[in-house]
């Protein structure tokens, strides 16, 4: 393969890793392996002037893209996988 | 807003790449100005209320570069520059310690302590305040000429890869670029490979073993063995060399991919043979500033060698007091300022007799016993966890080990020692590496394992909480 065209092939890759979990949750295009967690999962916040000046929704949005983001509950599963089968760790 | 975040990843960085290559290459001043927006934007997200401090204070150093070339006054110009840039520095990162400090002391002489609330710091304000710095020290000097464009200055100082953490780019580092940089498809490879390494070295290797040095300063020392300290410090050692090398590695990254070349900040620092080694090879942007606009000024190594020694002392201690405004910081730059100077006082005639190796672990031990500073609450602790580290009654205390590091911390504990010293391990062969840098094999899986590293990173980050930088604080 020449270099140019591995370059490429790189940098398509690397834009559909950082592009698929967003396109994801925006559509939900794909079924996901559900996860029993015993919280409430954080929801899309309401945006006012207010809590955006005080940083108070940053913080929010932060916690609601960690808990919806797409892929997680896969992602998730995967992570323990290997924690457990090659590390011999819950975390 | 973190680079190793949810939020940036899959949502800020993905949308901001698409955008800023979707417009044509030929409109920089518009992929200038998205790029500005953007940053201002990255700023509004971890601290909105800094906002007015990072944009007023943007606006005075414009026209005050302007007016250092337009008026004759350049030094007035230079003084109200720095006196504002440091006033600023000095009020919102050491009101509250100093405040602290008088309050202390006049309760010890049984007056009231001070009435004082507590001043939030801006985020990266250090940061924010070297890089205006050496604009206007390099438009002071001649080295360049001042930004007429106020859009274009304000880029400099916001461009967000390097806003809240560096590394300190200096104005004239970067100014052809703000004007006009290339953008190739070798260059957004080299960006996003160096970024999947940034990302690696943050969520794998520094939040891992991160864990274990948490769990062991959380201890009292009076509870500590020998084994279970130095396990502590080296997993610290390596935690903030990680972190921060793979934040500046991401900021590096994503500069290369819109075209910038954000400066190097890291060059194997563990494996210096000296202390003054080891500060050509840590945080070189941060070293390259004080020696440009402290150690250079206040005379370097041109004066007496008394004067000499002084310099370097002041310097460190400065150094320390910009990591932050705690005793332990302070004594952290005094110590390194006294190793500077004892290293200085040794005849080369006995320093060249040493073997390298030994040179190496002597300095390494001596950078370790640092970080106990850099990372103890109080000068007292500091103390105290290096005096269990030479408890040598307690050598063969190892049974709490178990408890405090888990195989995946002893694992990329281990692939840290091997990244950090792999010059010595893999053979200094010049030519071997050569041959194995220029092989196509190489390159080839250079990219694969990048990608591998993202994805391992991207599964990783799942499974944690939010864990930010260490070198946010400062």
């Amino acid at each position: 393969m020449r270099k140019r065209t591995f370059q490429v092939v790189i940098i398509f890759i690397f834009l559909l890793i950082i592009l698929l979990p967003p396109l994801q949750q925006i559509t939900g295009m794909l079924p996901e392996p559900s996860l029993i967690e015993k919280r409430q999962l954080m929801p899309v916040p309401e945006m006012e002037w207010d809590s955006f000046v005080s940083g108070v929704f940053q913080r929010q949005f932060d916690a609601y893209m960690d808990d919806n983001y797409g892929f997680r509950n896969l992602m998730v599963m995967i992570n323990n996988q290997i924690n457990i089968g090659i590390f011999h760790v819950t975390r | 807003m973190a680079f190793s975040s949810i939020t940036f990843l899959f949502g800020f960085l993905v949308v901001f790449l698409i955008i800023y290559h979707a417009i044509p290459q030929r409109f920089i001043q518009a992929r200038n100005l998205f790029v500005l927006i953007v940053s201002y934007l990255f700023y509004i997200w971890g601290a909105p209320g800094f906002v007015p401090f990072l944009f007023l204070s943007t606006v005075a150093d414009y026209f005050l570069g302007l007016l250092i070339v337009k008026t004759g006054k350049k030094k007035l110009m230079l003084a109200i520059s720095l006196i504002l840039n440091l006033g600023l520095l000095g009020y919102f990162k050491y009101m509250n310690f100093l405040v602290g400090e008088i309050s202390a002391l006049l309760l010890l002489f049984g007056f009231d302590s001070l009435f004082w609330i507590k001043i939030a710091l801006p985020l990266g304000i250090s940061f924010i305040i070297f890089h205006k710095i050496s604009y206007i020290i390099d438009v002071y000097r001649g080295v360049s000429t001042p930004q007429r464009n106020f859009f274009t200055f304000a880029l400099y100082v916001a461009l967000f890869p390097k806003l809240i953490a560096g590394p300190i780019t200096r104005y004239h580092e970067i100014s052809d670029e703000l004007i006009s940089r290339e953008h190739t498809l070798g260059g957004i490879y080299d960006g996003l490979t160096r970024f999947c390494y940034g990302l690696g070295k943050k969520v794998l290797i520094a939040d891992t073993i991160g864990l274990t040095a948490d769990r062991i300063f959380q201890l009292s020392y009076g509870d500590l063995t020998l084994p279970v300290a130095w396990l502590g410090i080296l997993c610290y050692t390596f935690q903030i060399y990680f972190d921060f090398a793979g934040y500046s590695d991401m900021a590096i990254g994503i500069g290369r991919m819109i075209g910038f070349h954000i400066p190097e900040n890291f060059n194997l620092p563990y494996i210096a043979t000296s202390i003054r080694d080891f500060w050509r090879r840590w945080h070189i942007s941060l070293t390259n500033c004080l020696r440009d606009y402290l150690y250079i000024p206040l005379g370097g190594n041109r004066v007496s060698k008394v004067r000499t020694y002084f310099n370097l002392w002041i310097v460190f201690v400065l150094c320390g007091l910009w990591h932050g405004a705690s005793w332990t910081f302070i004594f952290w730059g005094v110590y390194h300022g006294v190793l500077l100077t004892g290293e200085r006082t040794l005849p080369e005639r006995i320093t060249g007799k040493i073997p390298g190796f030994l040179l190496l672990i002597g300095t390494f031990i001596l950078v370790l016993i640092g970080w106990v500073f850099f990372r103890s609450d109080t000068i007292l602790n500091a103390f105290g966890y290096i005096g269990v580290m030479f408890k040598f009654g307690t050598f063969f205390s190892t049974r709490d080990i178990p408890f405090l590091i888990t195989n995946k911390g002893w694992f990329f504990l281990i692939i840290a020692a091997i990244l950090s010293f792999h010059p010595y391990l893999t053979g200094r062969s010049r030519y071997i590496r050569q041959v194995v840098a220029n092989s196509m094999v190489f390159k080839y899986s250079y990219g694969v394992f990048a990608i591998i590293i993202l994805i391992y990173s991207v599964i990783t980050l799942s499974g944690s909480t939010y864990n930010p930088f260490i070198y946010f604080r400062f």
